[in-house]
Order: C-alpha cells, then sequence, then structure tokens
C-alpha cells in the first residue's frame, strides 16, 4: 500500500492547466505560463492545489479533465518547491472516497489563503520560475466512450 | 508615411500619434477578448474554473475603457481567474503590473519586481 508514501525531493510532479481560454493560461509560442494556473479555487482546494506524482502517473493521465475539454500539464520538481518554502504533501485519499496514489498537495496555496500575499507570490514562482516546462495541449474526448 | 518615403525622420507629433494608435490598438484588442467572453462565459468553465459572470464582465470592460481613455499603456495580456475573476497584466523587464478584478467584484492594483509583491492597493471604481 502506497498510501503514504512520501514525495521525494528528486519526483516529479504534474499540474493540469485549463486550455479553455482563448487566450489561454499558457501560451506556446512565448512560452508564457500564466500564475493564475496555480491560483487555488475558493472552495474547491479547501486542503491545498492538486499535483500528480509522475511516478505514478503519466503526462496524459494527468491531463485527464472534463470531456471534450483540452488541458496543458506544467511540470515541477518537488525539491525545488521546498527549497522555496512551498510544500507538497502526498494526499491520495480523495474527499469523493476514491483513491489516487499519485494525487498530492500544495496545502500553502489554498482556498483560505487564496488573497493572501504569500499566496499570489507564491503563484508566481511556480509558474515563472519553478516550472520546469509545460506539455500539451491534451484534447480529451468528446465522452468517455469516445 | 511620407516622411518615411521620403528618408526623413518622423516628426515628434507624428511618434505621438503612432504610438496612440498602437496603444489603443492593444486596448481594443483586449476589448474584444472580453467581448468575446461575455457573449458566451460558459466557454470559460473548466473542473474547478468557475466561468465569470456578465456583470464581472461587464465591470472589466468599464474598467479597460476607463483605463484606455485615461492615457494609460495596455496590459500585455487578459486572462481569467479560476473563481471567475478577471487578471489584467502588463509587464516590461522585471517589473509587472496587475489589474486583478475578484469574483466579488472588488478590484485589486498590484506591483511586483520578479516574484516579489511591492504594492498592492484597492482600486475604487
Amino acid at each position: 500500500m502506497k498510501e503514504l508514501d512520501p514525495i521525494a525531493d528528486d519526483e516529479e510532479l504534474f499540474r493540469r492547466v485549463s486550455a479553455s481560454a482563448v487566450p489561454q493560461q499558457y501560451d506556446p509560442v512565448t512560452d508564457i505560463l500564466s500564475d493564475q494556473a496555480f491560483a487555488p479555487h475558493k472552495t474547491m482546494d479547501a486542503s491545498g492545489i492538486s499535483v500528480y506524482r509522475k511516478k505514478f502517473k503519466s503526462l496524459e493521465q494527468a491531463a485527464v479533465g472534463r470531456p471534450g475539454k483540452s488541458y496543458f500539464v506544467a511540470v515541477l520538481r518537488a525539491g525545488d518547491l521546498r527549497r522555496h518554502g512551498i510544500s507538497v504533501v502526498p494526499r491520495p485519499n480523495l474527499p469523493d472516497g476514491q483513491f489516487d496514489a499519485a494525487h498530492a498537495e500544495l496545502p500553502d496555496l489554498n482556498s483560505a489563503t487564496r488573497k493572501h500575499d504569500a499566496t499570489i507570490e507564491r503563484q508566481r514562482l511556480l509558474a515563472n520560475e519553478l516550472c520546469l516546462r509545460v506539455e500539451g495541449p491534451f484534447p480529451m474526448p468528446e465522452s468517455d466512450s469516445a | 508615411m511620407l516622411n518615411i518615403a521620403k528618408g526623413e525622420p518622423l516628426s515628434p507629433l507624428m511618434i505621438d500619434a503612432i504610438h496612440e494608435e498602437r496603444r489603443t490598438e492593444a486596448w481594443q484588442q483586449l476589448i474584444d477578448i472580453l467581448l468575446t467572453w461575455l457573449s458566451d462565459p460558459a466557454r470559460l468553465e473548466d473542473e474547478g474554473f468557475d466561468s465569470p459572470t456578465a456583470s464581472i464582465l461587464r465591470l472589466s470592460l468599464d474598467l479597460a475603457e476607463k483605463y484606455r481613455d485615461a492615457g494609460l499603456s495596455a496590459p500585455n495580456s487578459v486572462v481569467p481567474d479560476p473563481n471567475g475573476g478577471i487578471v489584467f497584466e502588463r509587464q516590461e523587464g522585471s517589473t509587472s503590473e496587475v489589474l486583478h478584478v475578484w469574483d466579488d467584484g472588488s478590484v485589486e492594483y498590484m506591483r511586483f519586481l520578479g516574484t516579489q509583491l511591492v504594492e498592492r492597493q484597492p482600486i475604487r471604481f
């Protein structure tokens, strides 16, 4: 059971980035990633924003989202985050009762702190300095059966 | 154009006119993006991502038109935040200026040096 498998510093982490907006949160031409890709949702990120561990999930699996939508995946390294004071913890037990060994969270960036100076600075740090690269876009089929 | 054709330098007035035209065009591009979103806000909705309401988009449009008319330089980008807000950003070198229209309708100005937030204040609008 990998339930509390600690995250090593050299582990790569994937953050799914919505490509729904035009212009998108990531511009492949300029290679600029918006810090809003790391902004917490006001209710859905109560314990931190989600990332996925490469150790347990491929890029394509990390990009899976709503049918018919398209996603980029921002790649980070756990040790880089920690060196800049950003925690990353395994959270395989999801709120809906499901288990996902790949799921982890950045607890410093959460719903309650979304407007705090420190959170806003961390978003920019993640987007501008700590993101190793952005992959995709990965289009989702219109439905699960497609 | 005539001056360029003649190989003569542009007059300061002509340079100002060109700058003003480019500035207005840059603002118009952002305004057009907001109008596109306003015509179908649901297109922005996604997992963990709320689409902005029509009132937030109209507020953002009002803000853009106000700053355009006041002669301010246009932002380089406009993106939605995940909570139904709108973020304008202008970056020059290591300095970034942000106008954040939050989902509750409040507006804030933020200035960053690199990733450091050095100024933050509410905007009365």
